[in-house]
């Protein structure tokens, strides 16, 4: 058996691990990153074909091919991949694939209940942090990534400080906006991690349209590769191995409180490697963090390690959304002039003045809203033309008619011949319950014999309610542009984004993780991915996931000497 | 009032011939569910999926072939006036083919499609095939086979992946001579940003 060695051991490299390795190895540690993926680099993503890149070449690994998830209500039916969880593994994680969309939570999303009060069923709690603890490290982040836009008009400027310049827009943006000011609303440029201008290191953007679920082939769009883990390398102090997955950590046998090593299988289990170091940090996603803890059950943790509360696992939350999409047929709207026939990708404008109030029709109901956001679609002609096969647009339990023969031909040519889309995607609270949770299948196990996850993910009633709620002002606001057809998708977990399992709080009986992002039972042990997060905010919460690990590594950095 | 046997639904098919498709759909649902998740991976493909397509395979029976060209263009109908090529205008059925030539399961499940087809035209046309159906039937009868549950998935599968292989960049196979693209006057590649800026200005 092989073994590492390093001052600092981080599992994963993407939004979680990267910025912890890039502060550490600035500080002069000796850091190891290991990814399960493989290495890729700017040659790999080709544009205008959109079978290649994130679609195809095993980046998004079928959980059903190798690694089956189950579902907690049928105990033995693999997930289907419409609610399975495609997660790209490879250098950079899911970052690579992003939207570029980077929005800061808000002070409200810090203390949900202190604000809301408790809501029955769910297990939410306030944050043992305040909003202001962690805006130097979005602002931080923001810089590093080279996140542009406009700033938002509800919140003070200070928040807006380190925005670059935006992207340039879709012409429909100006109509947008205009009509959502005259409406009483603020809209401002959605805040994207993408160049409109070159860095040293890094090209403009090209705007070739194809962005969110591929490449970046110029480097433009912000990841934790193109940024964090390309600073950790320039300081010559950062080894990073890919295709080597850790399936279990051990502990010091004289000192149950501390990580001694972690085993590593690589490719397809032919080679073990063994990894010490002082100081272990997990990165590797919600579930596959919860799963990595609980396979280390041992002598002195019977139930898994850090899980003498037996809280790792619990309060598993995704993305809470709801998408819609417009249609504007060009001959019907001479007003809007030539905006229509433009082909520029982004057209980002984000309401903002729904997310800390929805009016419901149940006025004592929970009724925090979240981010209304307006996109264009992504320029793959395959992905458009499946949203007009039928009238929802996204998956859902009610797809309505399915179009086809004269019918499908006649939407194709109404709606993407001769008509320009606008989509907008709601973000609400994904609120957390304790039963939604990720354990382990008595059996099954994986095609590298680690024990298969169970997952429960079950939505709150108030969560639908928001998404719903939100998704109807969506369409109003498309109805003000005039909009010759909408559509709009069923509230949908976006399992994309993940949070919880390992949630951080004062509280060792009740959470996992201290403040800091330190296991409560273990000394040199952190979590750095979405795990932390005791409620999902009413925003996409990456950036809050890159910042909270430039705040923890500050942490570790601080706490090496003693480790 | 219970509704008599033989008579048309709205849908143009009888009921006792939505009581028989509903039964062969049944039998196929298993194998239909499957193939639905194997469509799925254009998203999350396997190693099989991964592969190159091959344009010259040649996976299914010449009465499978012609099956599946009928499918196809019911789904997707040519119509000159619009210049809108048909789907098999536009090489469909050719990269369906290769498609269900990556692995023995997407052929299987592809196959089973075509069988359904075929068993719904054998009630509704009282024997005759799917492809001797008159055109406007054979429509009909993939949208009623669309509104059954038991056979939902089955179709939305073939018809996405028919537009998989009507719009797909030519080079995964498919879009033969960019057909499908210049039917919907899609260009993959959008305008340099001066002309985006240009446009911008001029709003």
């Amino acid at each position: 058996m092989t073994t590492l060695r390093a001052d600092v051991c981080i599992v994963g490299s993407g939004a979680g691990g990267a910025p912890v390795a890039q502060v550490l190895t600035q500080s002069g540690l000796d850091v190891l990153v290991l990814e399960r993926g493989r290495s890729v680099s700017r040659a790999d993503f080709a544009v205008a074909d959109e079978t290649r890149n994130a679609l195809s070449d095993g980046v998004w690994k079928s959980p059903e091919a190798s690694e089956p998830y189950f579902q907690a209500d049928t105990g033995t039916a693999p997930l289907t991949p419409s609610n399975g969880l495609r997660m790209p593994q490879v250098l950079g994680g899911s970052t690579n694939f992003w939207g570029g969309y980077a929005s800061r939570l808000r002070p409200v999303d810090f203390e949900l209940v202190s604000r809301y009060g408790a809501i029955a069923g769910s297990s939410a709690c306030d944050w043992p942090i305040k909003y202001a603890d962690l805006a130097p490290y979005y602002a931080r982040a923001e810089r590093e990534l080279g996140v542009g836009g406009a700033p938002d008009p509800t919140r003070p400027a200070e928040d807006s400080a380190e925005l670059g310049a935006g992207l340039l827009l879709h012409p429909l943006a100006n109509l947008l906006g205009a009509a959502c000011r005259k409406d009483g609303l603020h809209p401002f440029q959605s805040h994207q991690a993408i160049l409109q201008n070159a860095r040293p290191d890094r090209d403009a953007c090209r705007h070739s349209g194809w962005c969110a679920s591929y490449g970046c082939p110029t480097g433009a769009k912000g990841s934790a590769r193109e940024v964090m883990l390309a600073a950790a390398a320039k300081t010559g102090k950062c080894r990073i191995e890919t295709d080597l997955r850790v399936v279990k950590l051990f502990c010091d046998e004289r000192d149950p409180r501390r990580i001694m090593a972690c085993e590593a299988l690589r490719g397809t289990g032919t080679e073990r490697v063994r990894i010490e170091a002082k100081c272990f940090v997990l990165a590797c996603r919600p579930v596959e963090t919860a799963r990595l803890l609980l396979c280390s059950a041992q002598a002195g943790h019977a139930n898994g390690l850090a899980n003498a509360s037996d809280q790792v696992g619990r309060h598993l939350m995704n993305g809470m959304e709801v998408h819609g999409r417009a249609y504007f047929i060009r001959k019907n709207h001479p007003e809007m002039g030539a905006a229509l026939d433009s082909e520029a990708p982004f057209c980002s404008v984000t309401v903002p003045d729904y997310y800390e109030h929805l009016e419901l029709k149940d006025k004592a109901a929970f009724s925090k809203g979240g981010t209304l956001s307006f996109y264009r679609a992504g320029h793959s002609a395959f992905e458009l033309a499946r949203g007009v096969l039928h009238e929802r647009v996204e998956p859902g339990s009610d797809l309505g008619s399915l179009f086809l023969g004269t019918a499908l031909r006649e939407r194709l040519q109404n709606y993407l011949r001769d008509a320009c889309a606008l989509d907008f995607e709601c973000a609400v609270e994904f609120l957390p319950q304790e039963s939604n949770r990720v354990t382990l299948h008595p059996s099954a196990v994986d095609d590298l014999g680690v024990p298969c996850p169970v997952l429960r993910q079950g939505f709150h009633p108030a969560s639908v309610a928001c998404a719903k709620a939100l998704g109807e002002q969506g369409l109003r606001i498309f109805k003000l542009l005039g909009a010759d057809h909408v559509q709009l998708s069923n509230p949908f977990a976006n399992v994309v984004l993940s949070y919880g399992t390992c949630r951080f709080g004062t509280d060792p009986a009740r959470s996992v993780l201290d403040p800091n992002c330190r296991a409560h039972d273990l000394l040199n042990l952190y979590v750095t991915d979405g795990s932390f997060m005791p409620t999902s905010g009413g925003t996409m919460g990456t950036l809050t996931i890159f910042a909270n690990a430039y705040r923890v590594a500050e942490k570790i950095r601080a706490a090496f000497p003693l480790l | 009032m219970a509704q008599p046997q033989n008579e048309p639904t709205d849908q143009g098919l009888t009921r006792r011939e939505m009581l028989v498709l509903g039964l062969s759909a049944g039998a196929l649902a298993g194998g239909i569910a499957l193939a639905y998740r194997l469509l799925h991976k254009d998203r999350v493909p396997d190693d099989a999926l991964d592969a190159p397509l091959d344009l010259e395979a040649s996976v299914f029976s010449a009465s499978e072939r012609t099956t599946m060209v009928a499918a196809c263009d019911a789904i997707l109908p040519g119509d000159p006036a619009s210049k809108f090529a048909s789907a098999s205008e536009a090489g469909v059925p050719a990269y369906l083919e290769a498609f269900a030539a990556k692995s023995p399961n997407l052929k299987q499940n592809i196959a089973a499609s075509l069988q359904l087809f075929e068993q719904a035209a054998q009630v509704h046309g009282r024997g005759a095939t799917f492809a001797a159906l008159p055109p406007a039937e054979r429509e009909t009868l993939l949208t009623t086979l669309s509104q059954q549950p038991e056979t939902r998935e089955a179709i939305e599968t073939f018809a996405a992946l028919c537009l998989k292989g009507y719009l797909s960049d030519p080079k995964q196979g498919g879009n033969l001579k960019q057909r499908g693209w210049a039917s919907l006057n899609y260009a993959p590649e959008i305008p340099e940003e001066r002309k985006i800026r240009e446009a911008w200005k001029a709003t």
